[in-house]
């Protein structure tokens, strides 16, 4: 799609420059080449770069929250989001964001609360803030990134208990995401152990685990999910339903995995390469461990990138339904809940930011995945 | 310049420049080609891969897409129904060149397999073209159609018109291309390499057929072909192209008998003949064909030429030798006023075999580690030892066709169907058929790389044969050091994601020979044995090109000093400059080690460049059996004649068959009863139909025989006969 | 031909026969004897313990509970061939009876959903493809990876909030105006209904027809790449004849296969959609058999909604096979 200026820039002047340039692609190794392509693709690089953030933000998720998932700002219940801004009620700009204070009143038809905003108080945002205490790995701190003395700071608002809505979506990323990579994880072995074994040794073998696939394929994968939901034992712990959810996540996604690398080592089986292997005396288990697992491996990689997606999705609509992780353990689809009630929904429209961490989380997958696959394409040129 | 030319051309192309832009950067793929096609002839267009010929003969009709490609300059003249047409300038307008698709020009591709649309059935594409172009009743076009079907040789056509691309063979679909493109009679016929994915008797029908539609239809064609063969004898002119020029052009006579620029002299002496010395270095190219970027600058060939002097560095001037002949190349700039000594040794005797002669100084010299066992000695050895390396006995290999849920068995595939050979130490074996024979199965079945259905194959690695049909796979490792073998495909015989010390170090690592530093150091003596530098084994197989990937492979074969070689369609894959190197490399190293070697092709006069012995399969049986050269000149066997006749030799003039052999192969999974070929053999009398013939010894030769009930009464055409007639050129061959 | 239909239908049939085994299965699993649930339920719904005793008795009977599991599978089964779907514990009414409407509803509004994603994404994909790299084909190649990406109950969600919002509206926009909710069939519930499914189509769908949308561009740029399109442009022939007659039937040919596991993907959304929109169908009654833990409820939707899809499938590989002669004369 866009291609590098650079490279695509002047007709070779120079020979010695030509020259190089193509021995650079000689000299260097197919993963190195694919490395290259995938750096041309600009929307894939900065999609990579969002997920990175994402996934590190979520994984020290305590320091980057202002505040503990579960502390209740009893008086700001239903809080609107209050963006930090420069300029104070006499247009004076200050260097330092600040947040207005906020008052609390009650609208005298309806009985809603009704948050209007003081201006005449500052709260300047301040970074490193002590806070609520918390436990990372076995480190015990009350450092937060950002915060503001004497006054709470809702970016995202509150939910109707009073917890802040912004740091209880970073601690729900922190499920939903690791949902995504530890489903993927169990899909792609299975599916690579079974693929592998469908396409290498064909016969029964393969029409057997092929059928299979297509029983679990013809389930419509959200009402099984639901229904394979009700034997989770209700009175288990959150972290234990959490792994069982995964599991069951990837259980039902495995076969799309299956069946790509199945695909892929019947292609690969016939190669003459493997043949020539054969013939210097490889086995069988050295071809699949040295040949036909690492050529699958980049188009495996792709498939599953692109699986993410599937399983974090599943995780989210389950969870909004009240079938997948349940509280006090928090997850985006857990966070959705509250969305799903139409009264909530109007009076507290920001509800809903959860929605948009997923789709954004979703959507870099997707472009990676994509960048992926075009990198891979032998026919795009280098 | 922008004048239309004279009536009489078809075609007029002038100083054609074509560009691509890339992210390499900007590559003129076709740079400043001039060509014209008279009416009612046949010209040829040849070249190697990526030369630019497709290129241009796309540009003829705007089916180059643009971007990426950018026409910079030149004319494309072309006679229509409207008068002599500019055709580039046409390309903004689609609809006046829609209109001269087809009905003016029309074009046939290289791959008959997919160019039929696999969805609609062969009327309707036919009736389609009739009805864009001319306004008749659908039931005329239907008329027309069915006599076009005909015309071309397709059986009962009207049947035909009802069937999809799937029912019909490779040969029977470039036939009902041909009808789709001359169904409005155009003047001029392009033909895109349309022989190239066909086995070598459909070839022979279709490249007659073109023959002979051009006297019916008066058109002309413009053929283009990598192959010097296929235009040899059809063509009237020919232009030789390399990267992105014509380097030479003339009638075919002048071509062949006298080529004048060193690339067509390279190009004809690679090639292996049915008349040169068997086992002897073919007078090849040096290097192989570089990218187009890096293409030397001024005259593009200069990098690979044998008389490359300074001046080459400037674009050389097109000389005009004859009244229809001339070449772009600096030895003939001034021919008449300087008769220097390059220009004495470049220009041509008569007679042909100079070109072979003067050419000797080019024979490749391939490094050589070892270069103790000297000819000699290998053959004193061979003498010693004439027992066999290799012995297969009734060998058959058998598929099951599974159908339905229940994978019920509906039919057998027979692949390869009792098989006995025999290979000789040290010697060559060359097994030869055209595809689906099942001449790649018993390559396999020798190797164990597929278990046979019955039979036996005994083999020794050193001295005694042991059987080793049924010995567990553990056992075959040990045996598999003893074997090496080479692949047709150097793109997927190499696994991509490996450096090539891994690759060429894998067997060496498997069975224990070598470790850590030892491998780079056996790997690199390797490397150097099949002529490539022992430093690229950090590279990976993207770095090289085919030929080069071609030598990997053969330095992984022997990897483990093995004794015995089996090369399924080395070259096949490979340009013609290519193979040549390859074949000599074959050559010297079976020499140098004493290999013993099955060499499996498609290309008869290939295998038996390479062959002490020749075996013809057909159908999953050999037919005939016996020596290489007594084979090509006495064939036995109505299927061998066939393949020599159909083989395209670059020589023009040869008479060809009369009785070309009919139809297209059976399908191996329902052979014909009796004698396999009964169906296409001219000579087929009705007990070939009842009784199969067995592999008997023919006449009172030792070495020779023929599975043909007919072979002691029937005397087949062989070709070193024909040769002769065409004197020395043929016996010159490759005296060295 | 006939081999080919007849090989699917046994094909059908198995997969059925799984689909079944599977579905029992999860009945089974869940923890705790189903008999005591049942009874305790019943009690705390205050129901007299004779009647208790004797619907436990004819559950015992019925499901041949006790016994071996493979007979308990085959009266299941059984009396799910005869339509039997079980009887709902929570609603204490026939789980047929409860499906009834919502079923049917379900299965109507799927397949208009893959009926509007060929629609739409068919022309897009082919579009796309035709003029690539065009900026028409840069915006949809956006916008089919952002479709891709919005799972359909966030969509759902964002037109809930957006009709909140901005339209005012208190109610959730259903099926129906609200004078039809409990309306008689009538062609003006059916016109009204009509004014109402589009956007749930649209939300249902927005996923499919963008992954659609996707496909058929790379479908129809590989059949665009296709010798056999050379030759038809070698007729003569103009850009709408090689688009349409020529590369449009072989390179949509994925797209009609793929429809067994588009079909799939749509129930689910359905499901999920329909819970957030409050809409008649069958997604809220399978959420609510089970939170109310209404096993036998649950799992007669969920075999029923398999079964739907798998017939759909067989019908998909007729029509396949309807539309490429390769398929038809295979065996």
């Amino acid at each position: 799609m866009e291609q590098n200026a650079a490279a695509n820039g002047q007709p070779l002047s120079n020979e010695t420059e030509a020259e190089e340039r193509f021995d650079v692609t000689k000299q260097v190794s197919y993963g190195r080449l694919i490395y290259l392509r995938f750096l041309r693709n600009h929307a894939a690089v900065v999609a990579a770069f969002a997920l990175v953030s994402i996934y590190l933000i979520t994984l020290v998720c305590p320091f980057f929250a202002p505040y503990d998932p579960n502390t209740r700002f009893l008086e700001k219940v239903a809080h609107p989001p209050l963006l930090p801004t420069f300029i104070d009620a006499d247009g004076r700009f200050h260097l330092r964001p600040f947040v207005f204070g906020t008052v609390q009143s009650r609208d005298p038809k309806t009985m809603e609360r009704v948050y209007t905003e003081d201006t005449t108080q500052r709260f300047p945002l301040q970074l490193f803030v002590r806070g609520d205490e918390y436990t990372f790995l076995f480190w015990d701190s009350d450092l937060h990134l950002f915060g503001a003395q004497d006054s709470p700071v809702f970016i995202l608002g509150t939910d109707t208990q009073g917890r802040d809505l912004f740091s209880r979506i970073l601690f729900g990323g922190r499920i939903s995401t690791t949902v995504g990579l530890i489903g993927v994880a169990i899909s792609l072995i299975l599916g690579i152990v079974v693929g592998m074994a469908s396409g290498y040794l064909g016969g029964a073998v393969d029409s057997i685990i092929q059928r299979g696939i297509e029983v679990l394929l013809s389930f419509p994968s959200l009402p099984l999910w639901m229904a394979l939901s009700l034997s989770l034992p209700r009175h288990w712990s959150s972290i234990r339903i959490f792994l069982l959810i995964t599991i069951l996540l990837s259980i039902v996604g495995w076969g799309g995995l299956a069946r790509v690398v199945r695909g892929m080592t019947l292609a690969v089986k016939s190669e003459e390469f493997v043949l020539a292997s054969r013939m210097g005396g490889g086995g069988t288990w050295w071809i699949l461990i040295r040949h036909i697992l690492p050529t699958n491996l980049s188009y495996v990689i792709v498939a599953a990138t692109l699986a993410v997606p599937g399983i974090i999705l599943g995780e989210t609509a389950l969870s909004f339904l009240g079938l997948g992780i349940q509280p006090p353990m928090i997850s985006w689809g857990v966070l959705l809940q509250d969305a799903q009630k139409v009264s909530f929904l109007s009076q507290m429209p920001w509800l809903i930011a959860p929605a948009f961490f997923i789709m954004a989380t979703v959507l870099a997958f997707n472009f990676i995945g994509d960048g992926l696959r075009d990198a891979l394409d032998p026919y795009s040129n280098f | 310049m922008n004048s239309p030319p004279d009536t009489d051309k078809v075609l007029d192309i002038r100083n054609l420049q074509v560009s691509f832009s890339s992210i390499a950067g900007t590559t003129r793929a076709v740079n400043g080609v001039s060509l014209n096609v008279r009416s009612g002839e046949i010209v040829g267009l040849v070249g190697e891969s990526g030369c630019g010929k497709s290129v241009t003969i796309r540009s003829i009709v705007g089916l180059v897409p643009s971007p990426p490609a950018l026409f910079e300059d030149g004319e494309i003249w072309l006679r229509t129904r409207r008068g002599m047409t500019e055709t580039l300038s046409l390309y903004k307008n689609m609809k006046a060149l829609r209109q001269i698709r087809g009905r003016d020009v029309s074009m046939i591709f290289q791959e008959p397999m997919r160019s039929v649309h696999p969805m609609m059935t062969i009327g309707q594409q036919i009736t389609e073209g009739i009805l864009e172009h001319e306004v008749v009743d659908p039931a005329e076009a239907y008329d027309r159609t069915v006599e076009m079907l005909d015309l071309v040789g397709l059986p009962s056509p009207p049947a035909q018109m009802n069937r999809y691309a799937h029912e019909l063979s490779g040969g029977m679909r470039q036939r009902a291309l041909i009808a789709l493109a001359l169904v409005c009679h155009p003047q001029l016929l392009l033909a895109d390499e349309p022989t190239t994915a066909l086995d070598v008797t459909i070839q022979a029908q279709i490249l007659e057929l073109i023959r002979d539609l051009r006297e019916r239809m008066s058109m002309s064609v413009l053929l283009i072909t990598h192959n010097m063969g296929v235009v040899a004898n059809l063509a009237d002119r020919i232009s030789v192209m390399y990267l992105g020029r014509i380097m030479e052009t003339g009638t075919v006579e002048e071509i062949f008998k006298e080529p004048a620029h060193p690339y067509t002299q390279g190009l004809l002496a690679s090639m292996p003949s049915l008349f040169s010395q068997p086992k002897t270095h073919l007078q090849s190219l040096r290097g192989v064909v570089p990218e187009l970027a890096m293409a030397p600058k001024g005259c593009v060939f200069a990098d690979r030429c044998p008389h490359v002097m300074p001046i080459c560095d400037e674009t050389p001037p097109v000389v005009e030798l004859r009244a229809d002949h001339s070449a772009a190349c600096w030895l003939y700039d001034d021919v008449e006023a300087s008769q220097g000594p390059d220009a004495a040794t470049a220009q041509p005797s008569h007679g042909g075999d100079s070109t072979l002669g003067d050419a000797s100084q080019r024979v490749e010299v391939i490094p050589l580690t070892k270069t103790e066992p000297a000819a000699d000695a290998a053959q004193k050895k061979l003498a010693d030892s004439d027992t066999d390396q290799l012995q297969i006995e009734n060998v058959a290999l058998h598929y099951p066709i599974l159908r339905g849920l229940l994978r019920r068995q509906v039919g057998t595939v027979r692949a390869v169907d009792g098989v006995d050979l025999s290979i000789r130490r040290g010697e060559t074996l060359g097994l030869v058929g055209e595809s689906g024979c099942g001449k790649t199965s018993v390559g396999r079945l020798v190797t164990r790389l597929v278990e046979p259905s019955a039979g036996r194959i005994r083999f020794g690695a050193d001295g005694r044969l042991e059987e080793i049909t049924h010995i567990p796979q553990k056992e075959m490792k040990g045996v598999r050091r003893s074997m090496g073998m080479v692949f047709q495909d150097p793109l997927s015989s190499l696994n991509a994601r490996m450096n090539i010390r891994n690759i060429v170090g894998e067997p060496l690592m498997l069975h224990g020979m070598a470790r850590g530093s030892a491998v780079d150091e056996r790997v690199g003596e390797l490397l150097e044995m099949v002529g490539l530098r022992a430093a690229h084994q950090s590279r990976f197989p993207h770095a090289f090109s085919g030929g080069q990937r071609q030598r990997i492979a053969i330095a992984r074969a022997l990897a483990t000093e093995p004794s015995f070689l089996v090369a399924d369609e080395p070259v096949s894959a490979l340009d013609v400059s290519v193979q040549a190197q390859i074949l000599n490399l074959l050559l010297t190293l079976q020499q140098q080690l004493n290999l013993s070697m099955l060499f499996i092709a498609h290309d008869i006069a290939v295998v038996r460049h390479v062959s002490d012995r020749i075996a013809v399969m057909y159908l999953g049986k050999i037919v005939e059996l016996g020596n290489a050269r007594e084979i090509c000149v006495r064939p036995v066997h109505p299927y061998t004649e066939a393949l020599l006749a159909s083989i395209p030799l670059p020589m023009p003039g040869l008479a060809t068959l009369q009785e070309m052999p009919k139809g297209d192969l059976p399908d191996p999974a329902n052979p014909p009863t009796g004698c396999r070929f009964h169906t296409r053999c001219p000579y087929s009398q009705p007990i070939c139909e009842q009784e199969e013939p067995r592999l008997v010894p023919f006449a009172d030769a030792v070495d020779h025989f023929g599975a043909c009930h007919f072979q002691d009464e029937l005397h087949l055409q062989g070709v070193e006969e024909i040769g002769e007639i065409h004197g020395s050129a043929a016996a010159a061959g490759g005296e060295e | 031909m006939r081999t080919y239909i007849l090989q699917r239908f046994i094909q059908m049939i198995i997969v059925m026969i799984v689909v079944m085994l599977v579905s029992f299965i999860i009945v089974e699993l869940p923890p705790g004897d189903f008999l005591t649930t049942l009874s305790e339920q019943l009690t705390e719904q205050n129901v007299d313990p004779k009647v208790i005793d004797s619907t436990v008795e004819m559950y015992r009977a019925r499901y041949g509970l006790g016994e071996n599991w493979f007979i308990r599978f085959g009266k299941w089964a059984w009396s799910l061939m005869k339509g039997d779907m079980g009887y709902s514990m929570q609603h204490n009414r026939p789980a047929s009876e409860l499906m009834g409407e919502r079923l049917s509803l379900t299965i109507w509004i799927s397949i208009a959903t893959l009926v509007f994603m060929f629609v739409v994404a068919v022309p897009i994909g082919m579009l796309s493809a035709i003029k690539q790299y065009s900026a028409w084909d840069h915006s949809f190649t956006f916008l089919a990876l952002l479709g891709v990406s919005v799972p359909s109950f966030i969509t759902a969600l964002v037109f809930l909030l957006l009709s909140v919002t901005l339209l005012g509206a208190t109610t959730v926009a259903g099926l129906f105006s609200p004078e039809y909710v409990t309306a008689e069939w009538s062609w003006a519930k059916f016109v009204d209904m009509l004014k109402h499914v589009w956007i749930i189509l649209f939300i249902v769908g927005l996923g499919d027809t963008a992954s659609t949308i996707r496909v058929m561009r790379a479908r129809m740029l590989d059949t665009l790449g296709e010798p056999y399109i050379d030759t038809a442009r070698m007729k003569g022939l103009s850009g709408a004849k090689i688009y349409f007659r020529h590369a449009l039937r072989v390179a949509i040919n994925p797209i009609i296969s793929s429809i067994g596991l588009r079909f799939p993907q749509i129930i689910s959304g359905s499901t999920i959609v329909a819970i957030v929109l409050t809409l008649p169908l069958i997604g809220p009654l399978l959420l609510d058999a089970l939170l109310g833990e209404d096993v036998y409820l649950a799992c007669s939707i969920l075999v029923v909604l398999t079964l739907a899809l798998v017939i759909g499938n067989f019908l998909a590989d007729l029509a396949l096979a309807w539309l490429d002669p390769r398929i038809r004369f295979e065996s």
